[in-house]
């Protein structure tokens, strides 16, 4: 049996939900294995007010064999989370809810929930990650802070992360199964996400004009011009490049000042193909990627579109 | 085992299977070779090298990259040798192995970044 809190509330109980379904148990918990870098031993300081995670336990090692992992495990998400698949595994958590073999503990007492737990959880979900980036602050997108290739039409927001190449680096499979497209989203999808295809439209030609198309089709908004609201956090400010009749190529900005980038399956780098720091991806050496398309910004809603066809 | 050519960043690269012949040469050849400390390879955008990749346990080792006169071989437990490729000899002799089954302008500029045209 696994037992799962969804850690939420400060006032009223938590809501509490038991797994006894065997094989589903054994899925979940190599979900969590996979993932154990996201995991905690417990609730981190400081997590403050929302919804902060899950807490995931077991009661018997029987079932734990083979997953590595403790009697109990923390799953944080939102502003705590480590890594940006932590509420996708959340959703997977919830998802449990509605499934054979899973029972929820009512506290019949109290008000009920505004919906039905699994959808009142969603959306407290959704909206804890949208939430995530608030503690970076939300920068506004002024003409001549950044390098642009128009003048501005409105002043957009964005996101920037700090720089950090170890997350897709440091494990083979997300360094050989994630690209470009990927890194620039923020996004983790393991099958070389391809632009256009998670909205059913992929690129038909490597040109500026069709892989802009095909990117916008999955969500990407035009840079001054497609400003997204805070429910699209994290809003990335991205650049595309395009080798005609070749590759294209994105980079996404990030909080140290700089650009960081995939080049295919290699490891994310700040450098150019000069081995120069990346401080505009519109002057770096970028080798046979000599046509410079513009900047976008990356949103929310694309980055759960994204996919690609394997790896 | 399938031998890929490392050269795109946004779609992915060009993969075909290598069997038969060609597989033993590649064994052959790569039995020849010398350990080295020097060199690493190559990174950034455009072409970086070829990597083979070995699914079955026919060959002791799962991974193979060939770049930049350097060829890093890697085994299943995680291990990694380092041999030497003088003159991107072995680098050569793949890509002429893998040239037909690219597209006529990749192949070419995959030749020119080895310098061998």
């Amino acid at each position: 049996m696994l037992r799962i809190a969804a850690d939420l509330f400060s006032g009223r109980p938590n809501p509490v939900w038991t797994v006894d379904d065997e094989a589903r148990v054994r899925e979940t918990l190599r979900a969590l294995s996979q993932e154990e870098s996201l995991l905690t031993e417990d609730v981190p300081p400081n997590s403050g007010l929302g919804f902060r995670g899950f807490r995931i336990q077991l009661f018997s090692d029987e079932l734990a064999q083979g997953f590595e992992l403790g009697s109990s495990v923390y799953l944080p998400v939102g502003r705590e989370s480590r890594g940006p698949r932590s509420d996708e595994l959340g959703e997977r958590l919830i998802g449990l809810l509605g499934q054979e073999g899973t029972s929820v503990r009512m506290q019949d007492e109290l008000p009920p929930l505004e919906a039905p737990l699994q959808q009142f959880l969603t959306t407290e979900l959704d909206y804890s990650a949208s939430q995530s980036f608030t503690a970076a602050a939300s920068v506004p997108d002024i003409a001549g802070e950044q390098p642009e290739e128009a003048a501005p039409q409105a002043t957009c927001f964005y996101e920037h992360a700090p720089y950090n190449p170890g997350f897709w680096n440091n494990d083979s499979t997300v360094r050989w199964c994630n690209n470009c497209y990927n890194y620039a989203s923020n996004w983790r999808t393991d099958n070389f996400a391809q632009p256009g295809l998670g909205c059913g439209s992929v690129y038909q030609a490597l040109r500026c004009d069709e892989v802009t198309r095909a990117a916008r089709c999955d969500g990407v908004g035009r840079r001054y011009i497609d400003c997204f609201p805070d429910p699209e956090k994290p809003r990335w400010l991205i650049a595309l490049v395009v080798g005609p009749g070749y590759d294209y190529h994105w980079y996404r900005y990030v909080s140290d000042g700089f650009w960081g980038h995939k080049p295919g399956a290699t490891a994310v780098t700040n450098l150019d193909n000069s081995n120069v720091v990346i401080k505009d991806p519109k002057t770096a050496n970028r080798g046979r990627y000599t046509d410079f398309c513009g900047y976008f910004y990356s949103c929310r809603t694309q980055q759960r579109r994204i996919r690609g066809y394997g790896c | 085992m399938e031998i890929e050519v490392d050269l795109y960043s946004g779609r992915p690269n060009p993969r075909l299977p290598l069997g038969g012949e060609a597989a033993a040469e590649l064994v052959r050849r790569l039995a020849a070779l010398s350990s080295t400390a020097h060199g690493s390879p190559a990174t950034g955008l455009g072409y970086r090298g070829i990597r083979i990749v070995n699914e079955s346990d026919e060959h002791p080792f799962a991974e193979v990259v060939v770049s930049r006169g350097v060829v890093v071989v890697r085994d299943r437990q995680g291990g990694e040798r380092r041999l030497g490729d003088p003159d991107r000899a072995l680098e050569s002799w793949l890509v002429d192995v893998v040239a037909a089954g690219l597209e006529p302008d990749t192949a070419r500029y995959v030749r020119e970044e080895l310098g061998s045209v």
